[in-house]
């Protein structure tokens, strides 16, 4: 590890060197006045709440191949401002820096800067409408939430960022409004936005390196130049802005007795795609990706597709949403849960070909704080995919259970923490434990890791090779 | 009733020694009906600095914003708080109930949404101060026995001391000893024991402010003893009968940004 200490520190004083180097434009003596001014003249005449968060994260992984990458960081500020434009009306954005760095013998760099959050909030009424880029969440449950599905998330490190901040920003009409016995919100959503998911090229891609591997590997030049071909798309009318792309949701809550409750109606895409032959019908691109035997690859290679038939499309279904969800208490302990119907979820059966069914959602969650600042929190989660016949991965009831613990030492300043979650029915598992400790200026260092366990074609044991620890430091500004 | 208790707080003002008298005719449960029914307006705001201290002296500094509002004989109150940025936008809310316990919510930024939490569990602390969720009740007189244990001087304010015992089952102490200033019903000094019958705590109020005509609390301290740990808390703003809107009192308006 020792040898791995400088080209960290050199990155990280490039990464501040990037931060900073507004700094540099000091020089320009005038100009940066002049900006000065100008914002101080706004930031007197506005009200401008500005906050903000510096995030630096690098997690080490063993080597299990040659292109794996040993070391990541990924460096994050975060910049939060809440203008009030005027007594009613505010505008809300966030600006993001991230830059992220593989330290990989190709040096990858990679530096973004992003408009995240960007909106207008105007107060009307007992209403509120809401205008531009936003996270909603929906939904009661933890780690696992069923009917949380407006926002689109990054998984482009898998689930190393917690739920919350892999959520990706959608632009959306949102209304919603207070009455003496319920609450309502009303989400319209123009436009098409999915997930973020790699499919090849990185530890977390679905398919990790396999490409790199058979382009690299000693292979005959046809089975590099059709595995070179092999590719995903998608369909264009998916990346239009147009009416058809069009998505709709709504939410009642109320409140009977002590149970807090809320009715959901969501009409959206399934942010996360499922692989749809284009012509291939025999699906050995498929059937070669999900299990890359020799066998699966020379089945593939007897069909002599062309390029166009090696590619696949991502699609994303549409879906109607039905779901409720419930939280209360019952003496010392939380109780909630959630259950979701949606129509017409994509899959893909066991010849690879693809299908539709209506799957039902059920989850219950219990959690409770003892009094020495030991927190606990159980949830079961159960699928139920209807009209069910023999599917790739999925089984007709699958079962998970997820559980989180939290210890709290001098007043919250250390806490041990450990996340884990069992999907009973493929037998893989994932475990975070971590311990994070806050400085007095509000500085909190974390150390931690992830382990992943199960069968190559389940969830976390597709990443079994990505077992890591990481350093987490974030600053709050 | 609450303008009648404020007419009644004027003439306090005027007769000052008119607590002798109430000294001899109120008992224990009385006086603590007075204070659990003191007007302190209709609806209320507060900007408070706090500060917690730990046994070596190091203090840890943040701002918080409370708003209350009576809805009949129940309160609801809002807290968030606003400073430092690491705990910045973690809001409460808590709805009183009639005969059971509080309602409340808990919103964490970090989870983007309320979460309803445990407010039975009243032994537990309030986001790592001095104070425990049963501290951040009120407490309807019902719920004890009082005994007026006498007089005493405290701070310069002449003061009831009332013992008052929890019925079972209703209360993480055994009892609690409360110094109520004669003149104006407000509680000058709390002393909390522990089931082991042990003094754990105790709450100190180190000034008093009339704002509107209110009498307020305006600097406190509650320490633990155990723990040789404190919690200061320092108002800095205060409005009174301001017409707080009810949304403020909301889930959705807890979950907005």
């Amino acid at each position: 590890m020792r040898y791995l200490l400088f080209p960290i520190l050199r990155k990280i004083s490039l990464l501040f060197f990037v931060f900073l180097c507004a700094g540099r434009v000091q020089a320009q003596e005038e100009r940066v006045s002049k900006i000065r001014n100008t914002l101080e003249a706004i930031e007197k005449k506005i009200e401008w709440e500005k906050e903000g968060w510096i995030k630096i994260f690098s997690w080490w992984n063993e080597k299990d191949n040659p292109y794996q990458e040993p070391v990541t960081l990924y460096s994050q500020l975060h910049f939060k401002n809440k203008i009030h434009l005027g007594d009613n009306l505010n505008l809300h954005f966030s600006l993001d820096a991230i830059y992220e760095n593989t330290l990989h013998t190709e040096d990858i760099e990679d530096v973004d800067i992003l408009v995240n959050e960007a909106y207008l909030c105007w107060k009307m009424g007992g209403g509120r409408f809401y205008l531009g880029n936003q996270y909603i969440s929906w939904g009661k449950l933890d780690n696992v939430i069923l009917l949380d599905r407006i926002n689109p998330y990054n998984y482009k490190y898998f689930i190393l960022f917690k739920k919350q901040e892999r959520k990706l920003p959608i632009f959306m009409l949102r209304y919603n409004w207070h009455q003496k016995n319920y609450d309502g919100e009303v989400l319209l959503i123009p436009f098409f936005k999915p997930s973020y998911l790699k499919f090849f090229g990185s530890d977390w891609a679905v398919f990790g390196h396999l490409k790199k591997t058979i382009e690299e590997g000693s292979y005959s030049s046809q089975v590099k130049e059709t595995i070179k071909a092999v590719d995903v798309t998608r369909e264009d009318k998916l990346d239009k802005y147009i009416p058809k792309n069009f998505q709709g949701a709504v939410k009642l809550r109320s409140r009977i007795k002590d149970i807090d409750f809320d009715v959901y109606y969501m009409y959206i895409y399934n942010r996360l795609p499922t692989l749809k032959e284009k012509k291939d019908k025999s699906n050995t691109v498929k059937k070669f990706l999900y299990l890359p035997t020799e066998e699966n690859l020379t089945a593939l290679l007897s069909q002599n597709l062309s390029p166009e038939e090696l590619k696949l499309i991502e699609d994303f279904p549409r879906l109607h949403i039905l779901g409720i969800d419930f939280e209360t208490v019952a003496g010392p302990y939380g109780i909630r849960g959630e259950v979701g119907l949606f129509l017409s979820c994509p899959y893909l059966r066991r010849d690879f070909s693809y299908v539709r069914k209506d799957t039902l959602s059920l989850g219950v969650g219990i959690d409770h704080t003892a009094e020495n600042n030991f927190y606990w929190n159980f949830q079961f989660i159960e699928d139920i995919i209807l009209n069910y016949e023999e599917l790739f991965s999925q089984e007709e009831f699958s079962h998970q259970v997820t559980l989180n613990l939290s210890k709290q030492f001098f007043y919250g300043d250390l806490i041990l923490d450990l996340d884990s979650s069992y999907r009973i029915s493929y037998h893989d598992w994932m475990l975070n434990p971590q311990v994070s400790y806050k400085l007095e200026k509000g500085v909190v260092f974390s150390l931690g890791g992830y382990i992943f366990e199960g069968s190559a074609t389940t969830l976390f044991g597709r990443y079994s090779d990505n077992d890591l620890v990481y350093f987490k430091v974030i600053y709050n500004f | 009733m609450r303008g009648i208790i404020g007419v009644f707080f004027s003439l306090m003002m005027l007769f000052p020694l008119w607590g002798v008298s109430e000294e001899r005719i109120l008992s224990g449960r009385e006086i603590m009906e007075k204070v659990f029914n003191r007007y302190d307006g209709d609806d209320a705001y507060f900007k408070i600095e706090m500060a917690l201290v730990d046994k070596k002296g190091n203090t840890r500094s943040r701002i918080l914003e409370v708003y209350t509002k009576d809805y009949g004989e129940l309160m609801k109150s809002y807290l968030e708080f606003l400073k430092p940025p690491d705990i910045r936008g973690v809001k409460f809310l808590s709805w009183e109930n009639k005969d059971k316990d509080d309602t409340q919510y808990l919103y964490l930024p970090a989870l983007g949404r309320a979460r309803r939490i445990v407010s039975s569990q009243k032994n537990l602390r309030f986001v790592n101060t001095d104070f425990t969720y049963e501290d951040m009740q009120r407490r309807h007189p019902d719920k004890d026995t009082h005994t007026l244990l006498g007089g005493e001087i405290y701070q310069g304010y002449s003061c009831f001391v009332v013992e008052s015992i929890p019925k079972k089952g209703t209360s993480q102490y055994s009892k609690r000893i409360f110094w109520v200033d004669k003149e104006r019903f407000l509680v000058l000094k709390t002393e909390f024991y522990d089931k082991k019958g042990k003094k754990c705590k105790i709450f100190r109020v180190e000034k008093i402010e009339e704002i509107s005509g209110i009498w307020t609390a305006t600097r406190t301290v509650m320490e633990d003893l155990a723990r040789h740990h404190k919690t200061l808390m320092n108002v800095v703003e205060v409005k009174y009968n301001q017409g707080t809107e009810d949304e403020i009192f909301t889930l959705s308006n807890l979950e907005k940004d």
